[in-house]
């Protein structure tokens, strides 16, 4: 068998590139917040709902993701205003469980309004790889992945490093005492995290129903899973970590999809968590011990 | 001659304090550690809060400046009331406090920290002019403006957190320990930078030490607080001069 190495390592890349964005929205609310947000691929979910109509509606894919997007905002803020600023922090448990809920809660929803079964996500680019003479390169959808989180890690990396607000933002995750005495409304920074976040993991589950098999309410389930195994390999309060493991976890998961069979890609997933959490349980990329709330 | 009995008779009529505390009670959980406190800052002096450990020194500040509410008394500041105020809006008026421990954000460089003490007023152009200042006045840090908060010296350290308190523009400043466990020669440099701002820019000290000469030095007027009560409140050289008072208070 002629091993398409190219191809493979391509859709792995766009793969990674898609954990990654989303394992990034975890590491946004963990350092805003210091939730695990268990309810992430729910929220998702939900974005991907309203995408899905908009571009039902209006015929229009382009205004399907900027509705992923806005909605996912709205809805980040919707949450962490009315649900989770309620939860007792002295006890990490407790947001987890709320998040949890909030799961059950979003999940059922979606289940009741739109019903179970699996609708055909529509993808802007052909799926179909571009053939140069006769080995398949990469598919122009697996490019437009790409190019999406590329220019999202820019935004969010200018964002971060370049504004008032930015600066604000790391500040408030890191020494939250420190910044309300500086003047940093923190609670609001803790707000944008969250509205950061959940448009961030919406954009990322519009990315991936494409690839799978289509949108349910539990669409964005295995997403949740591995880009929580994404996060936690490259430190869960560090972008960069985010970034590297989601890109190699994706390609990793690719291949041992492709040489060993979709079965042992769960099995992959849970050895290199073992294997990180043993050498190094903070994660590879964390700068230091992941402070606790 | 009639200007200056007018200007008194005015001043007597309306003390100018730009601080003025009375009736402050405050505490955690159930202790009370403070127990109705006056105190009175005027506007361009620097006020000293001596006393043993445990007296209520840095409780007082953490009111003073939000972090602890307050359980009762009034702190007035420019004339309004701010003893139910957040932190955020007592910067946004003027009092900024500057705690205990030197708090670099270790994960921020140098130059970060100090835009960080400054972001709230949103002019970026004036924010670079006063971190820009801010080096003039402590040399030091613009060595190690690239440096991140976890590399510096405590002296260094020190410095950024009254730098960065001084790019937030306070009318009032609340300092906590800025002496300890530094090197006399670094504390006299910093004491002197103070005393530079207050000359310059009418800036107000509320100022807590645990070394009370070096504070009473430097200050105007010693409040004395024990257990949480003031017990004298004097212009600092009376205060030095009063052997009773140092012995039964300040132990020497």
């Amino acid at each position: 068998m002629d091993v398409p190495i190219l191809l493979l390592a391509g859709t792995g890349l766009a793969r990674g590139a898609i954990f990654a964005a989303f394992a990034l929205a975890l590491v946004l609310i963990w350092r805003a917040a210091r939730i695990a947000n268990f309810a992430q691929g729910a929220m998702a979910t939900v974005s991907c709902y309203v995408a899905f109509h908009v571009t039902a509606l209006t015929g229009n894919y382009w205004l399907g993701l900027a509705a992923a997007l806005v909605s996912g905002a709205v809805l980040g803020w919707v949450v962490e205003r009315g649900v989770m600023r309620f939860v007792d922090r002295s006890n990490p448990l407790a947001a987890v469980i709320v998040a949890i809920g909030l799961v059950m809660v979003l999940t059922s929803t979606l289940a009741i309004a739109f019903g179970a079964d699996y609708r055909p996500m529509p993808a802007p680019f052909p799926r179909e790889p571009i053939r140069i003479g006769d080995v398949a390169v990469i598919s122009p959808y697996s490019l437009f992945v790409l190019a999406v989180v590329a220019v999202l890690m820019l935004a969010l990396a200018l964002l971060f490093t370049r504004t008032g607000v930015g600066l604000a933002m790391r500040a408030a995750a890191f020494a939250p005492e420190v910044s309300r005495l500086n003047g940093v409304r923190v609670d609001r920074m803790r707000t944008l995290g969250w509205t950061l976040s959940a448009a961030v993991g919406g954009l990322a589950a519009l990315l991936v129903i494409p690839t799978e098999l289509g949108l349910n309410p539990h669409a964005a389930d295995l997403l949740f899973v591995y880009a929580f195994t994404v996060a936690i390999v490259g430190g869960l309060d560090s972008p960069v970590g985010a970034v590297v493991a989601g890109l190699a976890i994706g390609v990793i998961l690719t291949f041992v999809t492709a040489f060993a069979g979709a079965t042992f890609a769960p099995i992959a997933i849970v050895v290199i968590l073992l294997g990180v959490l043993l050498v190094r349980p903070q994660g590879l990329f964390a700068a230091r011990e992941a402070r606790v709330a | 001659m009639t200007d200056t009995l007018t200007a008194t008779a005015r001043h007597d009529a309306q003390p100018a304090a730009l601080l003025e505390v009375s009736g402050l009670v405050a505490g955690y959980g159930q202790g009370e550690v403070l127990h109705a406190v006056d105190l009175s800052v005027p506007a361009g002096s620097v006020v000293a809060v001596v006393g043993a450990n445990g007296a209520g020194k840095s409780t007082l500040l953490r009111v003073l400046s939000g972090l602890l509410p307050a359980a009762a008394g009034t702190v007035r500041f420019d004339g309004d009331d701010l003893a139910s105020a957040a932190v955020e809006d007592r910067i946004r008026r003027g009092i900024v406090h500057v705690p205990e421990g030197r708090h670099a954000v270790a994960e921020l460089t140098v130059d970060e920290n100090l835009r960080l003490g400054g972001l709230w007023r949103g002019d970026r152009r004036e924010l670079r002019a006063d971190v820009d200042a801010a080096y003039d006045l402590f040399p030091a840090l613009a060595a190690r403006r690239t440096s991140h908060g976890h590399a510096l010296s405590g002296g260094e350290r020190q410095m950024l957190a009254i730098a960065r308190a001084l790019v937030a523009h306070p009318r009032l400043l609340l300092l906590d320990e800025p002496s300890l466990g530094l090197a006399p020669r670094i504390v006299a440099e910093i004491l002197g930078t103070l005393a530079h701002l207050r000359a310059e820019r009418g800036l107000a000290i509320l100022l807590v030490e645990q070394n009370v000469r070096s504070a009473l030095s430097v200050a105007d007027t010693g409040v004395v607080l024990n257990l949480g009560s003031v017990v004298a409140a004097r212009p600092s050289a009376a205060l030095l001069d009063d052997e009773q008072l140092r012995h039964a208070y300040l132990g020497f």
